[in-house]
């Protein structure tokens, strides 16, 4: 069964010279408007939208914004397109939710490889898990950032009341916490975090700097679901984490009870 | 009855008192042998009773006069020890020996009278109206008994007197009873010679009163009381020594401590010379006595003024000894591992500064190659790391050097306007970068030349000055010099530095000064730092004697003030000479330069470094990678400055500069300047007197190796630009009147890169003007051609030609074309570069304008507005609405990779301006201050 693309463009030759190139690899869907395109995504899920950015009536902006809003249809991955002269509207269509942008004319191993990338996405269950690392050191921040980024949804805060304020309103699926920090330290958010409604099962790891066995101790009690000392190790923090996401979903298997089926 | 029975009986009644009374009493030596009197002196009684109630029977008459004889000696003989014993006077073993034998020979006479008759020469029954007694007939023996006994009252009443001495007004009346007690006996024996009371053995009778009064004083004044008692005790067993002494120094008290100190008091009966200079030395009451640590005190012993005696006091201290030796050892112990510590940490200054180099170093070669700006990003944030950890162990290495004794204090010659020179311009930037003002202000007699070490003096400053910085966060940083004389040779060159900063408490201030710590306030959090700042520059200030102050005011400013005595050369002023110093300069030099230089460096490593470096200011040097290749190279080339390597396998720095010199390779004109990883002291003065022109340390500091490259480069192949404000105001206006025709222009920067003359740069604009037509043409067939080699080339060379002459965004512009080519981004190519020729059409255009020439070429008006941009400002805060939403969902992140987009996008410089602002707020992760800024850009 080959993935579904879906071709929004006011152009019935864009919607050919595209559909042309694609229709080898995928199953190509062409619509001539935003309108259609958003009845065609809600009866079913296609694997990637290939959206014009520039259209009448409804245009690409307002055709992003119902998709996004519809059920079940907020993980697909939008492509905007836009021309030479429009560059601006490319970045705003990212800031409103889209997923990536090619500038006409867009050569064809273009196309084709921009496709492919969001394609393959699906693929990568994990990506979906959000994880928040909090560390008031900016390098190693940037560090931690850059070795789960490709494999996770990641949010930087840089100081306690910051991820405070996140956590209110979001719950991530990891934390990650800075040992010395101030003015909260990392053991104090940990406590915090796991007070919270609805947090109180979010897997926390510590990174500490500090080599000392009095903090080490005092980390452990608080049982965490992992300690690691700076510099961290890529392999050994994307391994850990893994195992930490396993174990959770093989938990969440065993727990949902026989009897659930008669409600 | 008789009288005499009845007393008799009276007697024993009261001896039979006295003896139960004493058993009563505490049991001291003194007790113990009143109790043997008394029972003595009861038997006695007893005994004479018998002897004058055995009526006509002289035969047991005479047994009971010998029992009693037996008794009777020995009462007295106690009496006498009782006495001495009291008096606290030892009686000598030998006398009471004697006593003893005596008393048996006595007795042992009156046993045996019959058969020798030295005691009795013979006895008789005798009648005296009363009773019938033995009327004895004294021997030669007998004699000697009273001898005897009157030896014994004369010693009894000497010692009373010596007791009347010693005590108190109030114990009078017991010193005199005792008295009685004693010579009693020997007055009865009187009046019996005297008056011939014929069978009246008065000694018994006298000695039952004598009991009677013994039983009076031992019950009236307590004769053996508890402080007595006690005193016995505590002066026995005491652990002090105590020795009492008259005034003729004569032993009248020791206690047995005393003597396990100073043996030879057990037998000594006063204190000879040198035992009194021992215990009377006033000045040093301590004293090693066999060994054993003996604390002295002495004092007088006093009654109603008059000086009895002394009395010693030893204490013993020995366990003093003990944690005095065990402290010594800790901190012996202590001292040796920091001192240890300091000569390991100094030793591994060149195995720390080696790999350091190599980290810096590859960093900034990494950043100069690549084009990624994910590699850009995180490259600098490597070298800024690295920056970061040099400094701290610079530090650790400065003072570690210091406290292991290796630093040693130069006496050079210097100048001081090259202090100041050098002061100023290495701290000024990182003052201006915080915004804040630096102020130099000097007086006028400095003198122009002193001895001493400028480069440590360079150092304390740099720490001062840098931590006033630290520590401001607005105002200004000003540093005053000025000159004190101190004698004909010497003057202190007073360094003031004060600022406008958070200021320091006063219970901080002493703390200042020690290692490691840094004052743990909140308003420091922010602070970074190793806290031994101030530390190394008190070490450096206490080796060259010099002093340093701080005051401060807390949460205004801080002033510190550094005195050092330099040695004086002449009388001459440093304002006679020469340039004075321009005091409020941002004073940087740029230098470009079209020297010779050769790099000398077996590292190919550090040989690209050098090189990368040296190119920065222009300069293609040579290299070799060994002494030979160098003076192979020397050979063939004549270069104006040689940079050398020591550490070199096979020929060294030193063997090889020798060798260029003897073989005449090199002249007097090519400066040879050496280049060590090893910076510990004494390698710079044995490098200069090897007769090199320089010396710098790996990792190269960029300021030094400018200024060694301004000192050592031939005047006429160097250009200095100083960042100076041109302070002519005809100038100013013409300059303002160019710049308004050249907006895509930066005039300023572009006068300072062709010489800092409007004229020059006005000659260097004209040149591009005339000739600038071919170059767009060729351009333009390159690009029709789709020859991109070329074009690269030539967009390359634009990017230069460009920046040089102030045309900065096309510069830019260039820039991106040429790094673009090189990748073969093709797409990028072609979408710029119509942008890319209007612009330099436009640049060209104004370069007409200003410089006249426009009118004598027909020239297409440009219409400077169309120059696309990809995004106008209208557009970018619109993008910044949407941005907010990302910001306020905590999708900063996101925010930051949609804003890192436009890098490559051709934006106006304010656009330019508010889009690198919204980044880095968002890289700093400030998001608060993000929203706020974008709310207040829409307003």
């Amino acid at each position: 069964m080959l993935p579904v693309v879906v071709l929004v463009d006011d152009s019935k030759e864009q919607l050919e010279i595209h559909k042309k190139l694609l229709e080898d690899k995928y199953s190509v869907v062409c619509c001539e408007s935003g309108l259609q395109a958003i009845l065609y995504i809600e009866e079913s899920a296609p694997a990637v939208v290939l959206l014009d950015i520039e259209m009448p009536h409804m245009d690409g902006f307002k055709t992003l914004e119902r998709i996004r809003q519809t059920k079940d249809r907020m993980g697909i991955p939008i492509i905007g397109l836009t021309g030479q002269n429009t560059k601006s509207s490319v970045l705003k269509f990212i800031a409103r939710g889209g997923d990536g942008y090619l500038i006409k004319p867009v050569k064809p191993d273009k196309l084709i490889s921009t496709i492919e990338k969001f394609i393959n996405h699906e693929d990568m269950v994990t990506h979906d898990k959000n994880i928040l690392i909090v560390d008031d050191d900016l390098s190693s921040l940037r560090i931690t950032q850059g070795y789960l980024k490709d494999l996770y949804n990641v949010t930087t805060m840089c100081s306690g009341v910051l991820a405070m304020e996140y956590l209110s309103k979001h719950k991530p699926d990891l934390i990650i916490l800075d040992y010395k920090m101030s003015p909260y330290t990392g053991i104090s958010l940990f406590n915090m975090v796991h007070k919270m409604d609805g947090l109180e099962d979010v897997p926390i790891v510590f990174v500490t700097g500090v080599k000392d066995k009095d903090i080490i101790m005092e980390c452990t009690v608080l049982q965490p679901a992992g300690i690691f000392l700076k510099p961290v190790s890529k392999l050994e923090l994307i391994t850990k984490i893994r195992d930490i996401f396993s174990e959770r979903a093989a938990k969440a298997e065993e727990s949902i009870p026989d009897g659930w089926g008669m409600f | 009855m008789n009288w005499v029975l009845a007393v008799v009986i009276f007697g024993t009644v009261v001896s039979m008192i006295t003896i139960i009374i004493t058993v009563m009493e505490k049991v001291t030596k003194s007790s113990l042998i009143l109790l043997l009197t008394s029972v003595c002196t009861f038997c006695t009684i007893f005994s004479y009773g018998f002897e004058i109630t055995c009526g006509t029977n002289l035969e047991a008459s005479m047994i009971a006069l010998k029992i009693g004889y037996v008794f009777k000696i020995y009462s007295i003989t106690c009496l006498l020890v009782f006495i001495f014993n009291y008096a606290r006077i030892k009686l000598p073993a030998w006398v009471t020996t004697l006593l003893l034998i005596a008393d048996t020979v006595i007795i042992a006479g009156v046993i045996s009278y019959e058969q020798n008759g030295f005691f009795y020469k013979y006895v008789e029954l005798g009648y005296n109206d009363m009773y019938y007694y033995p009327n004895v007939h004294p021997g030669p023996l007998y004699y000697f008994m009273l001898a005897l006994l009157i030896g014994c009252a004369i010693a009894y009443v000497m010692v009373m007197i010596h007791m009347f001495r010693l005590s108190k007004r109030s114990e009078l009346p017991k010193m005199i009873l005792l008295l009685f007690i004693g010579i009693l006996p020997v007055l009865g024996l009187g009046a019996y010679i005297a008056f011939d009371l014929k069978g009246v053995d008065m000694i018994p009778i006298c000695l039952s009163f004598s009991n009677l009064l013994l039983a009076i004083t031992i019950k009236k004044f307590k004769l053996f009381d508890a402080v007595e008692a006690a005193r016995d005790l505590i002066l026995e067993n005491t652990r002090e020594g105590l020795l009492v002494i008259d005034n003729d120094n004569k032993i009248v008290y020791v206690n047995d401590t005393a003597i396990s100190f100073i043996p030879e008091l057990a037998y000594a009966d006063r204190v000879d010379e040198d035992m009194m200079v021992l215990l009377f030395n006033v000045g040093e009451n301590v004293q090693n006595i066999e060994g054993k640590h003996i604390e002295i005190r002495t004092s007088n012993l006093e009654r109603e003024g008059n000086i009895l005696g002394h009395m010693v006091w030893m204490f013993d201290m020995s366990f003093i000894n003990d944690y005095t030796n065990q402290i010594l050892e800790l901190k012996e112990d202590a001292e040796r591992a920091n001192r240890e510590k300091s000569i390991f940490l100094a030793n591994m200054s060149h195995e720390i500064r080696t790999p350091m180099n190599a980290i810096i170093g590859f960093s900034n070669l990494v950043l100069e190659e690549t084009k990624e700006k994910n590699t850009t990003h995180y490259m600098n944030d490597i070298v800024r790391a690295g920056n970061g950890l040099l400094h701290i162990i610079n530090k650790l290495l400065d003072i570690s050097k210091i406290e292991s004794g290796k630093q040693e204090i130069v006496h050079e010659h210097y100048f001081v306007e090259n202090l100041l020179k050098d002061t100023v311009a290495i701290n000024s930037v990182k003052a201006y970068e915080k915004g804040l003002e630096f102020n130099v202000e000097f007086d006028d007699d400095l003198p122009y030349e002193l001895i001493g070490d400028k480069a440590n003096i360079q150092e304390m400053l740099i720490n001062i000055i840098g931590n006033s910085v630290k520590y401001t966060n607005e105002g200004s940083v000003t540093l005053s010099v000025y000159c004190e004389p101190v004698s004909a040779a010497m003057v202190d060159i007073v360094f003031k530095i004060a600022d406008t900063g958070i200021g320091i408490q006063e219970d901080d201030l002493p703390k200042l000064f020690k290692k490691f710590t840094r004052l743990d306030r909140d308003i420091n959090r922010n602070v970074e730092g190793t806290g031994l700042g101030l530390a190394i520059v008190k070490a450096i200030c206490d080796q060259m004697d010099g002093r340093i102050d701080i005051s401060s005011h807390y949460g205004r400013g801080t002033v510190v003030t550094l005195s050092i005595p330099q040695e004086a050369v002449s009388n001459e002023k440093m304002k006679d000479h020469a340039a004075p110093i321009v005091a409020s300069s941002k004073g940087q030099y740029t230098i470009s330069s079209t020297a010779k230089v050769l790099v000398v460096d077996d590292s190919e490593v550090n040989l690209r470094l050098s090189i990368a470096i040296l190119r920065r200011y222009g300069i293609e040097a040579d290299y070799a990678v060994n002494g030979d290749d160098a003076i192979e190279r020397t050979n063939f080339n004549n270069y104006d400055l040689i940079l050398m390597d020591h550490m070199m396998p096979g020929k060294d720095g030193v063997e090889t500069f020798h060798l260029m010199k003897d073989r005449h390779t090199i002249g007097d004109s090519t400066k040879v300047v050496v280049l060590t990883a090893n910076a510990v002291t004494g390698v710079r003065e044995f490098m200069m007197a090897e007769g090199f022109d320089g010396y710098l340390t790996k990792p190269i500091d960029t300021a030094e190796l400018e200024h060694m490259l301004i000192d050592t480069l031939p005047e006429d192949k160097v250009f200095k630009q100083l960042r100076n404000d041109h302070t002519d105001p005809e100038e100013i206006d013409k300059i303002l009147d160019i710049q308004e025709m050249m907006p895509h222009f930066d005039v300023k920067e572009g006068i300072k890169y062709t010489g800092g003359e409007l004229d020059n740069y006005l000659d260097i604009i004209k040149f591009m003007y005339k000739n600038s037509d071919k170059n767009l043409q060729s351009i333009q067939q390159f690009y029709d051609e789709k020859n991109w080699e070329e074009y690269t080339i030539l967009v390359h060379a634009l990017k230069s030609s460009m920046a040089g002459m102030g045309a900065l965004e096309l510069s830019a512009l260039a820039k991106k074309m040429e790094m673009a080519g090189k990748e073969s981004n093709i797409n990028y190519i072609e979408s710029n570069h119509d942008f890319l020729l209007a612009m330099y059409r436009v640049i060209i255009y104004e370069a007409g304008l200003a410089t006249g020439l426009i009118g004598e070429r027909d020239v297409a008006e440009v219409d400077t507005n169309e120059i696309k941009v990809d995004m106008t400002k209208e557009e970018i805060l619109d993008l910044f609405m949407n941005i907010r939403g990302l910001i306020e969902d905590f999708q900063h992140d996101k925010a930051l990779s949609i804003i890192s987009e436009m890098e490559s996008f051709t934006l106006e410089p304010d656009v330019r301006e508010m889009v690198d602002k919204l980044q880095n707020y968002l890289e700093a992760i400030e998001l608060k201050d993000a929203l706020d800024y974008i709310d207040g850009l829409i307003k």
